[in-house]
């Protein structure tokens, strides 16, 4: 249930105080990179705990930078 | 440099690769893939009917849509090439196709990216360890094909709909047909829809016009018109399939919904953890968790090194940080959000957001297909991950001087190339865990000796009308000791033209018998009755299986029995296979019964072992009485449902209940091998029955072949039960008191009078003078070895640990059931001698658990001897047969002696089907025939029909495609 109510916050900040895609695929980059060190010095679990909320990040932030484009086209 | 280079590097690096797996002219096998290569002819064969008679005869069903690959590559064979020759110009054709495919499509979403980036790209995609495991070590020929057209696919869908040119839809479908191997799966055709639907969706989102997207929904619409007009042969079996009451009877029988769910949560756990998903790696192959066991072979262990890690989740990083570099470019989130969808599917129902994955499992059970997550949507990851990684690199060298350009990009290349690729050039991709396989230097390499072809030879020239039974008998896998051995799923279809019975699986009917077949081998001296019954005229008995390590029966001791077997003898010895004829064999592909006897759901072939049952006779199931003519019924045979079973300290009772619709006077029978048993232990007279909880009081009972008829009871209509209580002694010789100690740290004791078609319950008492924990094993002589370890089936009740709390004896029991291949058993206590202990353990019992085959049987005492018909037939091809009957007078049985399947049909010269169509014997095909005077009855399997209009829809359609698109072709040079 976490992973629900972190992305509804994550929506929430994201939409509708009208962030670019970048407030949610930077972040989710950091994610992935502390998730990276954790999984090089053996740290699985919390490592895993770090890439789902990446991958959170990222579900967000790739469909968010595809409307940037679209809207960007009209 | 050019393109072409580039292009003619992707051929070199295949050819080389191609050379290293099969310079030594063997062929490869293993898994559900068998040895297909061995006799291509063979698949061909079998996949170009509706109905196979293999095995017990099964559907082909989805299995044809391979027919085109095999027709092709066995015509290969037939012009003299090797097998090994076939199968390396497929392996070097599916690498090229693959290359190809993930090239062209990186140069088409990415025009500037140069061509050495590309070839990044296309490395990456072969080599990755995602394919590695689930694409060529996985090894099967629908996993590999669906590898090689993807990038092809969206690569053609792409360019269509970017560039609203229809002919792309022609070209994909032309494409896919020549790959129509890849639609012999369901979760295949579902992933290459779902890549294709993915686009179009992308389309309409980007395009927000509604004219493109009504233009995007035409072309959709068109590739689905063609799609399904090409495929029209196999398309008709799937439904047919899908529609089937096999289909339904297997899904009730092998599958639920609880226990696919069950599944799809352990393998997302084993194998859907993001941090592995992001190294491109299949967590259990390489032993990344410490909670599964490691798949693969100790070649691996150099995968979890801190640099390698480092370097695949960099590839990650690269793929991450160039989503979010060119964030602004359409082809870079398509391709970023087939990667997050890909890596969101393929967790399975892991965080976050899992349960969203199980309510589509639980919700539409055809998506159920997809309980193995990572294998089926794991291939999507490479393949958005190629290009974007061929991106990722050509925008890092970008940033850099041009000095630095070739040494970074010769890196990020070379690293591809030898650390995901070293397990292809070494040849180590094709080896595993499990023997042969662990032998490096054999690997999957199969090398099927001679004595098989001559063993063929052999059985064709003996008719082409029976089946053979092979001893000993497994489940579906089975380990071959050749030079080159094999290991993997049996391949008698493809070792043997005559129909056989090597295995068993799980397919409705045929499970049912061949799981007994072992056994009646052995109890009984009338086997010839249970090979009459399936048809067999032979059995083969095999002696260069690794029978240990897949559990099986000694073939020695198959040898023995076969010995001691009357009315078998041996008639051939070819190499390591021994050929013994049933001497009471008459063939009964298709046969005349004269009466039927009703018989009720847990039936079971066992039943053909009473006396009273006649040669003619024909069990039925599956129709109602009021359906066939009462004069063709001669009795009833009622199974009674077993409810429980109680042991106590020397008594052993089973309860069976049973409705009976009508009252009458029943006989009660128990099977044999109960009372033997019994006999043995001379307590005969120790058997007590009750029924309705009224202790039965019957005379001296009767033998009736291997059952024993205890005698007539009185019975209403409506629920009864049925106890049958025994006493079972202690089958272990133990001392009062075991002293387990230091000096002495081991003790083993043998079941007597060992079955293992029963159960045991093992009890004792312990106690811990002092020490840690003791052992405890069930150990049985078919327990497989590994490394010079047994590995025991009851690994749970191992290990009895020290509590602390030692004032008493502490009880510990269980039931065990052993393998039904073994031949003997011990219990074995043992502890650590290296640590000092002492135990006592008392009152150690090992008890049968009979559970007596007991049965009803009502018989009509009006029953007239009949006058049955002469009978031929033809046997035009496995679905179709046609009978003649000569002087039909009563009503008779006809039985098709194929598995039971409800679309198979008997239909008479005028047009009129028979009607009465229903599970005859336990497994076979049986119709009443109400009709006298001579005639004709075509026995054919329906979806037959379905596909020769099927395969005629997809050659006209095939062709038709393919003149328009070359037609076109020219027109378009002309201008």
């Amino acid at each position: 249930m976490i992973y629900y109510f972190i992305l509804a916050i994550w929506i929430f900040f994201s939409w509708f105080l009208k962030k670019r895609s970048t407030f949610s695929l930077y972040p989710a980059f950091v994610l992935f990179v502390l998730a990276a060190l954790f999984v090089l010095f053996g740290e699985r679990s919390l490592a895993e705990t770090f890439m789902r909320l990446s991958l959170v990040g990222w579900l967000i932030g790739i469909p968010h930078a595809l409307i940037e484009v679209v809207n960007k086209k009209d | 440099m050019r393109p072409v280079f580039f292009i003619t590097t992707i051929f070199f690096l295949a050819t080389t690769l191609v050379t290293i797996w099969f310079y030594e002219g063997d062929i490869l096998g293993t898994a559900e893939a068998k040895i297909p290569f061995y006799k291509l002819e063979r698949f061909a064969d079998i996949t170009q009917w509706a109905w196979t008679d293999y095995a017990l005869g099964n559907s082909t069903a989805l299995t044809t849509a391979s027919f085109p690959f095999w027709i092709v590559l066995a015509y290969l064979q037939n012009l003299g090439l090797p097998g090994f020759i076939i199968q390396a110009i497929l392996f070097w054709i599916l690498l090229i196709v693959a290359g190809l495919g993930i090239y062209f499509l990186t140069k088409e979403l990415f025009p500037e990216i140069e061509c050495h980036n590309a070839l990044v790209a296309v490395l990456f995609y072969w080599f990755n360890p995602i394919s590695l495991v689930v694409v060529w070590n996985r090894f099967l020929y629908n996993h590999m094909t669906f590898f090689a057209i993807l990038p092809a696919t969206l690569l053609l869908t792409y360019k269509g709909m970017k560039s609203k040119n229809y002919m792309l839809a022609l070209y994909t479908v032309l494409f896919w047909a020549l790959f129509s191997y890849t639609f012999s799966s369901y979760a295949f055709i579902s992933l290459l829809w779902i890549t294709v639907i993915f686009l179009l969706i992308v389309f309409i989102t980007a395009e927000k016009s509604l004219k493109k997207a009504v233009w995007l929904i035409k072309y959709f619409s068109l590739l689905i018109l063609f799609f399904t007009l090409i495929n029209f042969w196999w398309l008709t079996q799937a439904f047919s399939f899908l529609s089937s009451k096999s289909l339904s009877e297997k899904i009730s029988i092998f599958f639920t919904a609880g226990g696919n769910l069950q599944t799809l949560t352990i393998l997302s756990q084993k194998l859907g953890n993001i941090i592995d998903l992001l190294r491109f790696s299949h967590a259990a192959f390489y032993g990344f968790t410490k909670e599964f066991t490691q798949e693969g072979p100790t070649w691996v262990d150099a995968y979890q090194s801190p640099l390698l890690i480092l370097f695949s989740l960099s590839l990650s990083g690269l793929i991450f940080w160039i989503i979010i570099k060119l964030r602004s470019r359409l082809e870079i989130l398509l391709l970023g959000s087939l990667f997050i969808s890909a890596l969101f599917l393929a967790k399975g129902d892991n965080p976050p957001f899992g349960r969203l994955f199980q309510l589509v499992f639980v919700n539409i059970p055809f998506f159920q297909i997809f309980r193995n997550p990572f294998e089926k949507f794991g291939l999507l990851l490479p393949l958005a991950a190629s290009p974007l990684l061929a991106m990722a690199v050509h925008t890092l060298l970008e940033l850099f001087n041009k000095n630095f350009r070739s040494p970074i990009y010769l890196f990020i290349i070379l690293s591809i190339f030898f650390t995901f690729g070293y397990p292809y050039w070494s040849g180590l991709v094709f080896t595993s865990v499990f023997p042969p396989a662990d032998n490096y230097n054999v690997g999957y390499k199969v090398k099927v000796p001679p004595y098989y072809q001559e063993a063929d030879e052999w059985l064709k020239s003996q008719g082409n009308n029976f089946r053979f039974i092979g001893f000993p008998l497994g489940e579906e896998g089975i380990t071959y000791q050749w030079e080159k051995g094999y290991s993997g799923v049996e391949s008698g279809e493809i070792l043997f033209s005559t129909p056989n019975i090597l295995f068993n699986t799980t397919i409705p009917y045929y499970s049912l018998i061949v799981e007994r077949l072992e056994e009646l081998l052995f109890r009984t001296n009338e086997f010839s009755r249970i090979t009459n019954v399936l048809n067999a005229k032979y059995v083969m008995l095999r002696s260069d299986i690794d029978y240990r390590e897949r559990e099986m029966r000694n073939p020695q001791s198959v040898l023995v029995r076969m010995g001691n077997l009357p009315k078998f003898k041996k008639v051939n010895q070819l190499g390591k296979l021994e050929f013994w004829e049933n001497m009471d064999w008459k063939d009964r592909t298709v046969y005349v019964g004269d009466y039927l006897i009703n018989v009720s759901q847990q039936g079971n072939i066992s039943a053909f072992l009473m006396d009273s049952i006649g040669d003619q006779n024909v069990f039925y199931s599956g129709i109602s009485d009021s359906n066939l003519q009462k004069e063709t019924i001669s009795g009833l045979i009622f199974y009674p449902e077993k409810i429980t079973d109680l042991q106590n300290d020397n008594r052993s009772s089973t309860n069976y209940k049973f409705i009976l619709r009508e009252q009458g006077r029943y006989s009660l029978l128990l099977f044999k091998r109960f009372l033997i048993s019994l006999a043995n232990d001379h307590e005969k007279e120790n058997i007590k029955v009750y029924i309705d909880n009224k202790p039965l009081d019957f005379q001296e009972p009767v033998e009736d072949g291997d059952f024993v008829n205890y005698g007539d009871v009185e019975l209403e209509s409506g629920v009864h039960t049925v106890i049958v209580e025994s006493s079972e002694k202690n089958l272990v010789e133990a001392p009062e008191i075991l002293n387990l100690t230091t000096s002495q740290h081991k003790a083993m004791f043998n079941i007597e009078n060992f079955s293992p078609f029963d159960s045991y319950l093992i009890r004792f008492d312990f106690l811990f003078k002092y020490g840690t924990a003791f052992r405890f094993a069930f150990e049985q002589s078919s327990d497989s070895v590994r490394d010079g370890q047994r590995i025991q089936k009851y690994p749970y009740f191992n290990v009895i640990q020290n509590d602390g709390y030692n004032s008493n004896f502490k009880h510990a029991q269980g039931v065990l059931t052993p393998y039904r291949s073994a031949e003997s058993a011990a219990l074995i206590f043992s502890s650590d001698p290296l640590i000092s202990f002492e135990i006592l353990i008392k009152d150690i019992k090992a008890q049968k658990i009979s559970r007596p085959e007991v049965l009803l049987k009502q018989s009509v005492s009006s029953v007239k001897i009949k006058k049955l018909p002469q009978i031929s037939y033809t046997k035009y091809n496995p679905s179709k047969y046609k009978i003649f009957i000569k002087g039909a007078k009563d009503p008779f049985i006809l039985v098709l002696s194929e598995l039971f399947n409800s679309k198979w049909e008997a239909k008479f010269s005028d047009g009129s089907i028979a009607e009465k169509h229903f599970l005859a014997n336990f497994y076979a095909n049986g119709w009443l025939i109400n009709k006298s005077g001579d005639f004709e009855i075509i026995l054919e399997f329906i979806p037959q029909k379905l596909l020769d209009v099927g395969k005629t829809i997809s050659v006209v359609s095939f062709m038709l495609v393919g003149l328009f698109v070359i037609g076109q072709y020219f027109r378009k040079k002309r201008k």
